[in-house]
């Protein structure tokens, strides 16, 4: 009897801690996708300790710079200072996170600067206004000089963050600089504030590629008459010139190890793609085929190569092995693509094609599936190449008969001038 | 002998009081099962771990939006004092950048509307729940999908309302097909509580953006005020298929 009320009582028990299980039935709804939204960021002007004059005007130069270097990532709406609706005498020294979600600020930049003489003691903060949190501190020292390099490192600090990645500020975009009927190589910062010119051969140089390294450049110039390949340090020298065979020495990419660099060479009648040792300078001949084969560019895993051929009647890209077997062809759409290049993320390449006889940019998954227009016309748009973060794409934009260098995100939005130039080349970053 | 005889009445009464006692224990058994199951009949009990059903919701169409009943759910859900949280809602989707193209030929060649969707998997699941529980009358599986129905509206609302708050810059997600999913619970007054990851994305600034789309939205409306439950736990995919263009 005892036991038929101890399993009576167990099963009621049972019961009864299970009827809370029915709080575990769940329905499962999907979102799928987020708006395409720029992070809307508030910058307040910065404070200054101590009673001195702001003789720089740095409570003002931070906020104005950072904002600068937010905005030409493309990835944040900066929210004018007319906005703003914070109130010194209310808040006394604290953040009303209301204040900020109120005017559509989801993020918040305070910064306070304290210097003597040519040294300065930056602090910056980034705050989460929706969430009511600091998110990063960050102080910085050093001399006035330096205050564009803290900005930078916030900037990186920020976009670290909110995007998972730091940005491309220590980057540099080579590209062909015309000067009359010569042109010559020079390199700007992602930024467009400094500009270098690479080579002084007073001749038509052209195609200028980089070391992975960043160390090397190579080229191809018409110094001695024949369009020959070589190669300079980025620190000085006039260059060496590297293969002289008869015709065409086109510079192609490097090896994502550095080892070997592609090469389009005409010496055995057209146009076909080699690969050079970097040191030795022994070439493999990659192609055989009767159609001129160029323009040839690395996987970033160093397995694959990408070129251009009109071997199927018109230019077109096709992937090869990297010793030049098993060659697909990647576009069937358009009758006239060209100069590819390879995401640093491996997953698609962009291209030039004809649109109306106007060329614009296009990027296709390494499957040949998936193409898509990044530019419209309105002017014409060529030579992408990728930034070494895959997220950012330079290009030679020209309208009005003038070529120049831009540079936009990879979705094609956030289109930016930085010079006027052509065939740009981005670097890889630099320590 | 009168102890003998009252040894022998007190055992007879010790059998009787055991016979109470199980019958008082069958009768509370059968109420407390009564009280167990029946509810559940009529809110389609699911006594899983994992997720019986996942709905795929698209964007409302404009046609949907258009529809007088449509215009305003949150008003019709809520009641005029949230009826302000909703207007603010439709400002910030007029203030949003227009979607990519890819997105639109997405909403083109979904022609189902959202709340059709999750309606018609909503039913699938109702007939089947039904097909299961061969007992229960047919009165209570038309009362289960007509609950199951206007939960899906307020399904619509508040997918619609996150949604609203989930915001990312185009073009920075490394990969494809990003999953991250969230368990909520809703609480009777719409107040989101216990927030977990089921599953994380792997970056953090996706995670977090959620996180942030959650706070954003959170009072959601009020839970219907048939819904009988005392707060609503839900699972929510957020997505990415379609943030790299």
């Amino acid at each position: 009897m005892k036991s038929t009320i101890v399993s009576i009582s167990a099963i009621i028990l049972l019961i009864t801690f299970l009827a809370p299980c029915r709080g575990a039935a769940k329905d499962y709804i999907d979102i799928d996708a987020p708006n395409f939204q720029k992070f809307p960021i508030a910058i307040t002007g910065f404070t200054k300790a101590g009673t001195d004059s702001d003789k720089e005007g740095l409570a003002a130069w931070f906020p104005d710079n950072l904002s600068k270097y937010l905005e030409i990532t493309g990835y944040f709406n900066i929210v004018p200072r007319k906005a703003f609706i914070e109130d010194p005498a209310r808040s006394q020294g604290n953040i009303l996170f209301s204040d900020w979600t109120t005017i559509g600020a989801d993020y918040l930049v305070k910064g306070h600067f304290s210097g003597q003489g040519r040294d300065l003691s930056v602090q910056m903060r980034l705050y989460d206004t929706v969430r009511g949190e600091l998110m990063r501190e960050k102080k910085y020292t050093g001399k006035t000089t330096d205050r564009k390099e803290m900005v930078i490192q916030f900037v990186n600090e920020i976009l670290l963050l909110l995007t998972g990645e730091r940005g491309v500020f220590n980057t540099q975009i080579a590209y062909v600089h015309k000067q009359g009927k010569n042109s010559e190589i020079r390199a700007i910062t992602f930024d467009g504030s400094a500009q270098k010119q690479l080579t002084n051969y007073r001749s038509l140089t052209l195609a200028p590629r980089w070391s992975p390294d960043g160390k090397w450049i190579s080229f191809t110039s018409y110094r001695d008459g024949n369009p020959d390949f070589y190669i300079t340090g980025l620190k000085g020298g006039t260059g060496k010139k590297v293969s002289s065979y008869p015709g065409l020495n086109l510079s192609g990419a490097w090896s994502p190890n550095g080892r070997k660099v592609l090469l389009t060479l005409s010496k055995d009648g057209n146009q076909e793609i080699y690969a050079m040792d970097s040191t030795s300078g022994y070439i493999q001949r990659l192609t055989y085929d009767h159609a001129i084969d160029v323009s040839p560019v690395w996987s970033p895993d160093g397995k694959s190569v990408a070129f251009v051929s009109n071997r199927a009647g018109s230019p077109q890209i096709y992937i090869m092995d990297s010793d030049g077997k098993n060659v697909k062809r990647l576009t069937h759409e358009g009758n006239y693509n060209t100069s590819p290049s390879w995401s640093p993320k491996g997953n698609r390449i962009a291209y030039e094609s004809t649109v109306g006889g106007v060329f614009q940019i296009f990027t296709i998954s390494t499957d040949g599936t998936n193409p898509q227009q990044l530019t419209s016309q309105g002017r014409e748009n060529k030579h992408p190449s990728w930034s070494p973060d895959g997220r950012y794409l330079a290009i030679t934009s020209k309208s009005g008969g003038t070529d120049r260098i831009a540079v936009m995100n990879a979705n094609g939005t956030n289109f930016r001038v930085l010079c006027e130039g052509s065939n740009p080349a981005w670097s890889q970053y630099f320590q | 002998m009168t102890s003998l005889n009252y040894s022998g009445s007190q055992r007879e009464e010790g059998v009787r009081l055991s016979r109470m006692i199980i019958l008082s224990l069958v009768i509370h058994l059968a109420l407390l099962t009564l009280a167990v199951f029946w509810p559940m009949r009529t809110s389609s009990p699911r006594f899983t771990l994992g997720p019986v059903y996942s709905v795929q919701l698209v964007n409302l169409s404009d046609t949907l939006m258009s529809h007088k009943q449509m215009s305003d759910p949150l008003g019709d859900l809520a009641g005029p004092s949230l009826r302000e949280q909703s207007l603010v809602m439709k400002k910030r989707v007029t203030t949003q950048t227009a979607p990519p193209i890819r997105k639109m030929e997405t909403k083109k060649s979904l022609s189902n509307p959202a709340v059709e969707n999750l309606r018609k998997k909503l039913g699938e699941k109702t007939s089947a729940d039904n097909a299961k529980a061969e007992s229960s009358p047919a009165a209570n599986s038309a009362a289960s999908a007509e609950a199951n129905d206007r939960l899906a509206n307020y399904y619509t609302v508040i997918w619609s309302r996150i949604k609203s708050q989930w915001n990312l810059p185009g073009g920075i997600n490394p990969k494809d097909n990003i999953e991250a999913i969230v368990q909520v619970r809703i609480m009777q007054n719409g107040t989101i509580t216990g927030i977990s990851f089921e599953k994380k994305s792997g970056l953090a600034y996706f995670d977090n953006s959620i996180l942030r789309a959650l706070k954003k939205a959170n009072p959601l409306p009020p839970l219907p005020p048939w819904y009988r439950e005392n707060g609503l736990d839900l699972g929510i995919r957020f997505l990415s298929s379609d943030l790299r263009r």
